[in-house]
């Protein structure tokens, strides 16, 4: 039987659970959830059906790391950067232009740091971590005119996520404005932002393509992503059922999950070309300016950390070479 | 009775206040944020932030004010043709579960402001921290829950009272 | 008990509820956290109230709600909105039921750049409902047209819902906004045919056809400019994508107040009144949405909606008989809970089913907007009818409801249509290509 069928899970299975994403189903991370619920309920003969809530028809994605530590939701997608001052740790991947690469040296990075440093563990304890993951990077898009140095910053008015980048693009004189995803798309065609700060596969799931000239193939920093678990409901299950979802998670899943939405940016890239959107490549003299421009946000970052116990600049040198290993 | 309906008034016109302001706060930072936009390009930073925390504040505090100006909904379609006292009883009891799911919400919005206060949530932009809006959506929430249980109490006293009869009638429709 | 049995236990208590005589809005949002308590724990259903609430009432796109509601109550204050029936009703004197097609063609034109059938409604409500009876219009005819008209902003773009839509079902926008276009036009017009014959079958329910000297009409126009600037300003300013539909809010609302002042009216107790009636308003707007916010989250969680669409998804008919039972799945769910709720948990199923007859996926997309008007004014939980009931408390809600009652045949009769003839969906997104 078709298990992506809620309905048809109805009758069967001892263990259910609702798992809520603000994606559509159709995204690259809607379909790779999708296929791991269906992963755990093969492995489990059944036992187990997690039922999929896409698009924010259960909470928000500012809410749902609450609902599911109170366990309105079971399971949830939880993007850090929807819950300011909550992950200051896990947020070091949000640091523009220092070096996080791909979505899999971010991932890598992201677990050398979980399983490193107590104080990022704390930031998901209220919750059963399954899923701990990098996007591929952030990229600039603009209706203006190509961006490929810093100066091209100045006087636009630009839809940044929150974070250090909003200090970035400040700086290089670029007028910030935060919105929700959804709102973008009217946004921009009624041109009330003339540019943006969006990963190429969140672009394509939004449609901008459709509203977008020119796109910069430079990411600057990647956002973090976790599949957490409400803590009642992952100790109702039985060992042999944790075990799988262990196994189908954690670091190893998760790689497969950054390499997922690699392949992913790379087919929206495609997408968005061949919609008349013009990919814009930045030369390596101007993105050393780009860099340069960072180094200062960068500096500052330690400051802007408060976490008992820790040494802010210390942490972020040692995240610094992380990534310069895997890099490698 | 009749002398709380007195505080409860002084009270909503605090409510009225919040929410009159609110509203206009709301318009006066968004047309600004317009103008400086197209005239210099530059947004207020942080408006998409502070009109959502005002909305906030400006509708949790308008249900209590809409209660006392009897503007939320009720379907007295069918009630109102029962025999008196089973129309003002039936009334009245809603009433109370009325004035439970607000005190509800109430309890919730502490609960989110401990939470938000544990947590360190605070806005993205200009880092504005969210748990006294929390609180302030509790307190408007206890404030709506009071007058509505006074409206209770008034459909539960129409049962002997042609005082409280008459009032309670003159807020019904269909 | 199962979670189907606990779904419908909550609707028939939620519908016991607000019979006898509970706030509506109190009432979605009491029985959404029982049945939440019920199907998973206290616990989860404390969490989301404490979430959802606060979350639906801080959502920026909302901010349209309350500023084209003062818009709206300035507008009254000022005298505009009674120049512009004025100038309706001595021009168009000889068709009968005038005011009422004036307010369907005006609801159109507003909610075409509002985009939310609720900040159209009210607007429209506060504008013309005052106006109307004045002019003795039955109230069931006038608030059954701004009820139905409040609902053609989503079909005529820009929409939020068809936005979402092609989210969810991978299309692209502007091909969906151009495929509104005819059908929104379209409808409109049905509308119009739709009072003609109300008005016809009981002409009581309008003023009879009156006329008037030119002269009379030209002088009409006069109380017009303030009118032509409001509107210009609004509506001019969102048509050229010079503001966006929040800025206009924000902008429209700004200049009914100066307007006022202009006119010499704005007085403390016309300032006091227009935002009193704003307030309370959205007062009661903002509680039957975060109600519906709440019970709808209850409904997700005992997978009724998925249910229903995925016994129509095991038939083995033809797409005629699947379209049927979809609408009246739809109609159904439409009756209990909020339009948008309603699509997200819906589409991602029934999408497929779609596929499988070969339709395409903006055509059904439009489908997908046509009932969710149906929803915004099918009782007993029709969103539009109680905004308007909270503007007009003197009007019962069962008047609002006959009123409506026509406008779903409108509607259905909308929907046969464009799947006799898909070319009116589908006409103007094939010139864009693609
Ligand atoms: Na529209
Ligand atoms: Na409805």
């Amino acid at each position: 039987t078709d298990t992506t069928d809620p309905a048809r899970q109805q009758d069967a299975g001892t263990y259910e659970f609702s798992l809520s994403l603000h994606d559509p189903l159709t995204s690259n991370n809607g379909r790779f959830l999708q296929a791991w619920a269906d992963e755990i309920n093969a492995k489990t003969n059944g036992e187990v059906i997690i039922t999929l809530y896409p698009s924010g028809a259960l909470a928000t994605a500012a809410d749902v790391g609450e609902m599911v530590e109170t366990g309105g939701v079971d399971i949830g997608w939880l993007f850090t950067s929807y819950y300011k001052g909550q992950f200051p740790l896990t947020d070091v991947t949000n640091i523009p232009m220092a070096g996080f690469g791909d979505a899999e040296i971010t991932t890598q990075a992201l677990w050398d740091l979980y399983e490193k440093y107590p104080q990022v563990r704390a930031e998901w304890e209220k919750y059963k971590l399954l899923y701990l993951y990098g996007n591929p990077g952030m990229l600039f898009a603009s209706n203006v005119a190509p961006i490929d140095s810093p100066d091209d910053l100045k006087g636009l008015v630009i839809r940044t996520p929150a974070g250090p980048i909003t200090d970035y693009v400040t700086q290089l004189g670029a007028s910030p404005v935060v919105m929700a995803p959804p709102d973008l798309y009217e946004t921009l065609q009624k041109n009330n932002i003339n540019s943006y700060i969006f990963e190429p596969a969140g672009i394509t799931n939004f449609k901008l393509q459709e509203v977008t000239k020119f796109m910069t193939d430079m990411p600057m920093y990647n956002g973090a992503f976790g599949l957490v678990m409400n803590w009642d409901k992952w100790n109702s299950l039985p060992a042999e059922y944790q075990k799988v979802f262990e196994e189908t998670t954690q670091r190893a899943g998760s790689l497969k999950a950054a390499r997922d939405f690699n392949e992913a940016v790379e087919a929206a890239k495609k997408t968005i070309a061949a919609a008349g959107c013009e990919i814009v490549t930045v030369s390596d003299e101007n993105k050393a300016k780009f860099e340069k421009a960072a180094e200062k946000i960068i500096a500052a970052w330690p400051a802007t950390v408060k976490v008992e116990g820790l040494d802010a600049k210390e942490f972020l040198d040692d995240a610094m070479a992380i990534i310069q290993k895997h890099s490698k | 009775m009749f002398k709380l309906g007195k505080i409860i008034n002084r009270i909503t016109v605090i409510m009225s206040l919040i929410s009159y302001g609110g509203v206009l706060a709301i318009m006066v930072l968004n047309v600004a944020d317009v103008l400086l936009l197209k005239t210099l390009s530059r947004p207020i930073t942080g408006a998409y932030e502070i009109t959502e925390v005002l909305l906030l504040c400006t509708v949790m505090a308008s249900f209590a004010y809409a209660q006392s100006k009897k503007a939320h909904i009720n379907v007295t379609l069918f009630i109102k043709h029962f025999p008196r006292i089973i129309k003002f009883m039936a009334y009245g009891l809603m009433g109370l579960l009325s004035t439970l799911t607000a005190v509800a919400v109430g309890y919730a919005a502490i609960l989110q402001a401990l939470s938000a206060i544990s947590r360190g949530a605070q806005t993205n932009v200009l880092m504005i921290p969210l748990y006294p809006f929390y609180y302030i959506e509790a307190l408007t929430m206890f404030v709506f829950a009071l007058i509505l249980l006074y409206d209770t109490v008034i459909a539960f006293a129409a049962i002997g009272s042609r005082k409280c009869e008459k009032i309670v009638i003159s807020t019904w429709t269909g | 008990m199962s979670l189907t049995t606990i779904g419908i236990l909550g609707i028939v208590v939620f519908l016991c509820l607000i019979f006898l005589g509970m706030n509506i809005g109190l009432a979605l949002l009491l029985v959404g956290f029982l049945g939440y308590a019920a199907v998973v724990n206290p616990t989860a259903a404390i969490g989301v109230l404490r979430k959802v609430p606060a979350t639906q009432a801080s959502t920026y796109t909302f901010i349209v709600i309350p500023l084209f509601i003062m818009m709206g109550n300035f507008a009254f204050q000022s005298g505009l909105s009674a120049a512009l029936y004025n100038a309706g009703h001595k021009w168009l004197s000889r068709f009968p039921g005038n005011l009422a097609c004036g307010t369907i063609a005006a609801s159109a034109g507003f909610g075409a750049i509002c985009g939310s059938c609720a900040a159209t409604c009210a607007t429209m409500g506060t504008i013309a409902l005052p106006e109307m009876r004045k002019y003795k219009y039955a109230d069931r005819l006038s608030t059954g047209s701004i009820a139905m008209g409040g609902t053609l902003g989503i079909l005529i773009p820009p929409s939020t819902p068809m936005i979402i839509y092609c989210i969810m079902a991978e299309e692209s926008i502007g091909k969906m906004f151009a495929a509104g276009f005819l059908p929104g036009i379209m409808l409109a017009i049905l509308c119009i045919i739709t009072i003609a014959i109300l008005v016809k079958l009981k002409p009581e329910i309008a003023p009879p056809p009156t006329s008037y000297s030119w002269r009379e009409r030209f002088s009409s126009l006069k109380g017009l400019i303030g009118v032509v600037v409001l509107f210009g300003v609004v509506l001019g300013g969102m048509f050229t994508g010079f503001f966006s539909v929040n800025q206009s809010a924000a902008v429209g609302a700004f200049l009914a107040i100066l307007l006022t002042a202009v006119h010499k009216r704005l007085t403390w107790t016309s300032f006091k009144n227009a935002m009193q009636g704003t307030v309370t308003t959205f007062a009661m707007t903002f509680l039957i949405l975060i109600g519906a916010s709440v019970f709808a989250n209850f409904l997700a969680i005992t997978k009724i909606p998925y249910l229903l669409a995925e016994s129509i998804a095991d038939l083995d008919v033809s797409f005629g008989v699947v379209l049927i039972l979809m609408t009246v799945v739809y109609i159904f769910l439409g009756m209990i809970m909020d339009e948008l709720p309603m699509i997200l948990l819906t589409v991602p199923i029934f999408l497929p089913i779609v596929h499988s007859y070969g339709v395409d996926t903006i055509w059904f997309g439009i489908y997908i907007i046509l009932v969710m008007e149906l929803g915004a004014i099918a009782p007993p939980v029709g969103l539009n009818c109680f905004i308007i009931q909270g503007i007009a408390k003197d009007i019962p809600l069962s008047t609002i409801y006959r009123g409506a009652l026509p406008f779903v045949f409108t509607i259905l009769v909308g929907i046969l249509i464009i799947y006799l003839f898909p070319q009116t969906v589908m006409f103007l997104p094939n010139q864009i290509g693609g």
